[in-house]
């Protein structure tokens, strides 16, 4: 009995034992089913939310810029490019040999020994060698462990800061101002999309990058910019300011029949990327008149021929004085335009009735925006005649009252050039897609005949006259026919005249009987002399020569060739200038004292121009060949300078510094002569 | 020589209870377990990448640290699949005052010469080169020396004075140099451990009401402890965690939601940098569940389950009650480990840094795990009585199949 007690016992104990391990076995079951369902719910059933919160912790999005396009001139050659550079970025504990990476890094990047140890600190996770570098150390660098490249994009101006005015900069991949910023669109291309993964605490994992949409790269605006004639503008302007001592200035070419900007340079405080020839209107003066005769004439409100009592130099209307330096007892208007007389002018245009006076201006297209490719330009003042004073009238006339921009001016003259068609101005010709495909061509446009060809031949004539012998001698080339009008103006700095401070500018334009180019200069309150035949016609002169001597393609050489003055050259320097070359209309002035322009009443210029007619002289180019001066090694900028200068034309190869000429230095060439500038090393 | 009869002898194939044959269970362990081994490895070079070269280490550092230590324990593995059980009943006593040597040593405060303090905790003993988490060790030991003692005393087992009170006496030298060094996860692990073998050997219900009762005050005094922690944590790191608190848990919540019934595919995890915490150790669950998907989690419950439920059948046929008790508290190990480290990873208990065995890195669990399982197979070779069950299908050179 005992013995099966016993066994009862264990057969028991073997139930309750074989009990609890099914417990045990249950409870394994249940805590499986447990994580079984947990973790179908999460990641099942609320799946899509999880995977929301994780994308967002994990995914940085970014954009990818599109490489942005280039900025071209009229012949193709860059302003503007975007050129890939490298970062290089190492990560020291991957590297294999560090002494070795600092071999590899210091022959590369060019790095000082103690900048390459850094580089490779094993301390340190991940190091960025500070610089960018060209897309040549990819060769060198790809590969090797430890050493991440990225590529940059880094927008590139070859000619510096020449004409950045125009161009404009780009900050944060967005233009900003010029070209840059009303191109935005065209420029920027199509950002693409990358994504990458990044760590908890934002940084980016490397080699977890996934692009998602490739960037398009943007297009291409060609300007009508010639980097020739900029490159003259921009030396003859700054040569001018330093020789007068100005503020600033503005330099503008235009071509007339075609309405298109070939240079355009404003220096405002010192500052080269200025852009008062279109964003800051000033009262021009004299240089206004030709348009108040131009109205008159077309009107028939007066002829050329029309004599103008000036007799008593000074003639106050409305209780405004105006009053000429010279004083003439009468003069007809022409001459009356050509040495600048204010009473003549202001006189004569008591003929306009206000309407007349208004429409006349605003016909040449001052007071309303040219419409010219450029963020900020603004249309400058003209007041309507119902919000005239009784002086309105005779300030219009002699260009005061009257807020214009450089270019409405440098486009008005065109109009004067042309045969009395106003153009609307051209800065872009065309502009492209990345693969070359044109999206948008403009064509020169005409915004409206102003004046009749016969008025404007008329008026050519005593421009003509002005630089003949007028106020503008200094404007005078030897071989070619030059017009032009001079202008002084005192400065208005809005709260009225500032004693000593004036503007001095001329207009001018050649040949006078096809003109090719219109060359506006002004300068903001040159030192000493300040007076617009003295300071900047000498500037216009420069600029022209510079343009004969360097031009290739935007003048056109066989219309000049016609536009040749005869053999009959004009007297040497120093001689007064004879009436030979004038008009014969001249000879038949109906000026009862016969008074010599040279000795009638005049502007302030005609006083000055004496003073300094010294040293202005007509300088041909030399006629003996030159050697060809050594350029290597100088900057772009520098050697065209010293080719110009020597009457060479320039052809350019390549970016950068200059390596060296064909021919080579030491050759004697003809001045006209082209010579190919050969630059450039690394820079792609 | 006798004893090494390492072939096993030609049998009819028969189909009794289980219905398969003797001998299997062995080889279903070892073949789960190296699976799983394999499977961890893999998932550790993922989950622990990022964490080394942000330590200026290789990728793959961790994971060579880890395949040395799968190799020891391997060896360990063997070597405890061939020691007899009566070793471990006889050596019940000496390896647990050992153990508790350690772990005392371990704590005091002139020892950090070979008890260094990493992280904030003395859990490593670094002794001739060895590194060695004696609390580990007390998983074994407590297992082993509670099943003798609930042989040796059955009698009084029933009694609270002279069955529980001893037993607790002797946990609690244990467990309170590891609570002291702190660590606090393994102690209760340890304490689970001794109350399975307690359950599995008959103890009394009210005996685990009673001690469920004094464990609540501890447990929520060291919760609130680890939730200020975590909101500090927390705190810390707002901009990755704007909830504010159970970061860590988020962090394992949003792996595993991410992973969806597929996973995101091996090695394209993202949580593991940085956001999840402790990926390649005490969340490496939740790295499965984001590169694997639900099918990951299910392959990680069968391969656990087939352990735990083959653990349990080898306890069942166990010669006897000490080898029974001790299967229950060895396939213990693995299981309540595997369990809470996957309800921690999914948000179902409070976060506690308890390992997936043979997936977590660590190399004292890795191998005290692998000692498990080879003690496993120990217990089911002596209930085969077929020595050399390793692989059972082999056969002595020039015998043929009867």
């Amino acid at each position: 009995m005992k013995k099966v007690k016993k066994v009862e016992m264990a057969k028991k104990r073997e139930r309750k034992l074989s009990c609890r391990r099914r417990i045990l076995l249950a409870t394994w079951l249940v805590g499986v089913a447990a994580v079984l369902a947990r973790a179908y719910q999460l990641q099942v059933l609320e799946g899509d939310e999880w995977r929301a919160v994780a994308l967002k912790q994990h995914i940085t999005s970014n954009e990818v810029p599109g490489a942005r396009g280039s900025i071209v001139d009229r012949d193709g050659v860059s302003l503007a490019m975007t050129r890939e550079r490298v970062k290089v970025s190492i990560a020291p504990g991957e590297l294999a040999d560090r002494d070795e990476a600092i071999r590899t890094l210091q022959a590369t990047l060019d790095l000082s020994g103690r900048d390459a140890r850094r580089l490779t600190d094993p301390d340190r996770r991940w190091t960025v060698a500070r610089g960018r570098y060209s897309p040549a150390v990819r060769e060198a660098l790809a590969g090797v462990r430890g050493v991440y490249l990225e590529r940059e994009l880094e927008r590139f101006y070859p000619y510096g800061a020449l004409a950045r005015g125009v161009l404009g900069t780009v900050l944060d991949d967005t233009g900003l101002g010029g070209i840059e910023q009303r191109y935005e669109e065209v420029l920027r291309g199509m950002p693409g999309r990358e994504v990458a993964a990044q760590d908890h605490q934002g940084r980016e994992i490397t080699g977890e990058v996934v692009r998602m949409a490739e960037p398009v790269a943007g297009g291409t605006v060609r300007l009508t910019l010639d980097m020739d004639l900029q490159e003259i503008a921009h030396q003859a302007l700054t040569e001018a300011l330093e020789k007068t001592g100005a503020r600033g200035g503005d330099l503008l070419v235009t071509d007339p029949s075609t309405g298109e900007l070939l240079a355009l340079v404003s220096v405002m405080d010192g500052q080269p990327a200025a852009l008062s020839a279109i964003n800051a209107p000033y009262e021009p003066g004299s240089t206004l008149k030709p348009f108040t005769v131009a109205g008159l004439l077309s009107r028939g409100l007066a002829t050329l021929e029309d004599s103008v009592v000036t007799a008593e130099g000074t003639w106050t209307v409305a209780g405004r004085t105006v009053s000429d330096v010279h004083v003439s007892p009468d003069m007809t208007m022409g001459d009356a335009l050509r040495v600048s007389s204010n009473v003549g002018v202001s006189k004569a245009a008591q003929a306009f009735s206000a309407g007349q006076q208004y429409e006349n201006l605003r016909d040449f297209g001052f007071g309303v925006e040219t419409g010219v490719e450029l963020p900020g330009e603004v249309g400058g003042t003209l007041l309507r005649p119902d919000r005239w004073s009784k002086q309105s009238p005779v300030s219009l006339a002699i260009g005061y009252e009257i807020g214009v921009t450089p270019l409405q001016m440098a486009l008005a003259y065109g109009a004067l050039a042309n045969g009395g068609v106003l153009m609307q101005p051209r800065l872009v010709s065309e502009v492209s897609d990345a693969g070359g495909a044109v999206l948008e061509r403009q064509r020169p446009k005409v915004v409206r005949r102003v004046i009749t060809e016969a008025v404007a031949r008329e008026l050519s004539t005593v421009l003509e006259g002005v630089v003949e012998d007028g106020t503008a001698t200094a404007a005078r080339l030897e071989t070619f026919r030059v017009a032009g009008k001079t202008g002084t103006s005192r400065v208005n700095t809005g709260g009225g005249y500032v004693a000593g401070r004036y503007y001095a500018s001329f207009v001018g334009f050649f040949p006078v009987d096809d003109p090719q180019l219109v060359v506006f200069v002004k300068l903001d309150s040159p030192e000493g002399t300040y007076y617009g035949g003295t300071t900047a016609a000498p500037v216009t002169r420069a600029m022209m020569e510079g343009a004969l001597a360097a031009r290739q393609t935007t003048l056109d050489r066989s219309a000049l060739v016609r536009s040749l003055r005869r053999p009959a050259r004009m007297p040497p320097l120093g001689v007064p200038n004879r009436p030979k070359s004038t008009p014969v209309r001249f000879a038949n002035l109906a000026s009862p004292t016969g008074t010599r322009p040279d000795h009638g009443p005049a502007e302030l210029e005609l006083s000055a121009r004496r003073a300094m007619s010294g040293s202005v002289a007509g300088q041909a180019p030399s006629e003996g060949r030159v050697s060809v001066p050594n350029v290597a090694g100088l900057s772009a900028r520098t050697a065209v300078r010293r080719l110009h200068a020597l009457g060479f034309r320039v052809r350019w190869e390549g970016i950068g510094a200059v390596m060296g000429t064909m021919p080579v230095a030491g050759s004697r060439l003809l001045p006209g002569d082209t010579i190919a500038v050969r630059a450039g090393s690394l820079i792609p | 020589m006798k004893s090494r009869m390492d072939v096993a002898p030609i049998r009819p194939v028969t189909l009794p209870d289980t219905g398969i044959g003797y001998g299997w269970e062995a080889t279903v362990m070892l073949v789960a377990t190296l699976v799983l081994l394999c499977f961890g490895l893999v998932t550790l070079y993922s989950a622990s990448g990022f964490l080394a070269q942000s330590k200026n280490l290789p990728d793959w550092h961790y994971v060579v640290l880890q395949a040395g230590g799968a190799g020891i324990g391997l060896v360990v593995l063997w070597v405890c699949s061939r020691i007899p059980l009566g070793f471990w009943e006889d050596c019940a006593w000496p390896l647990l005052l050992a153990v508790i040597a350690m772990l005392v040593a371990i704590i005091l405060p002139g020892t950090t010469a070979i008890a260094p303090e990493i992280n904030g905790a003395r859990r490593w003993l670094v002794m001739w080169g060895v590194t060695l988490q004696p609390s580990e060790l007390a998983k074994i030991a407590i297992v082993v020396w509670t099943a003798r003692v609930a042989v040796r005393k059955a009698g009084q087992f029933q009694s609270f004075s002279r069955g529980l009170l001893p037993l607790l006496v002797v946990w609690g030298a244990v467990l309170f140099p590891v609570l002291l060094e702190p660590d606090f996860s393994t102690a209760c692990l340890i304490a689970v451990l001794g109350s399975l073998v307690v359950f599995a050997a008959g103890g009394r219900i009210g005996h685990f009401l009673l001690l469920g009762a004094l464990m609540v005050p501890v447990v929520q005094a060291q919760l609130g402890v680890s939730f200020r922690a975590n909101r500090i944590l927390a705190f810390r790191d707002l901009a990755a965690d704007p909830e504010g608190a159970g970061f860590q848990v988020r962090q394992s919540l949003v792996a595993l939601g991410s992973g969806g019934p597929y996973g995101v595919g091996f090695g394209e995890g993202r949580q593991k940098f940085g956001f999840l915490p402790e990926a390649h150790n005490d969340f490496i669950f939740a790295m499965v569940g984001e590169e694997w998907g639900l099918l990951g989690v299910v392959f990680l419950l069968i391969l656990y389950t087939t352990l735990v439920v083959v653990g349990l059948r080898i306890a069942r046929r166990a010669p006897d009650e000490f080898s029974q008790f001790l299967a229950v508290g060895l396939i213990g190990i693995v299981g309540v480990q595997a369990l809470l480290h996957m309800a921690v990873g999914l948000g179902l208990v409070p976060p506690t840094g308890v390992a997936l065995p043979l997936v977590s890195y660590g190399r004292s669990n890795q191998v005290v795990t692998l000692a498990s399982v080879g003690m496993l197979i120990a217990v089911a070779r002596a209930t085969d009585s077929t020595p050399g069950v390793l692989w059972p299908r082999w056969r002595r050179r020039g015998e043929s199949r009867a």
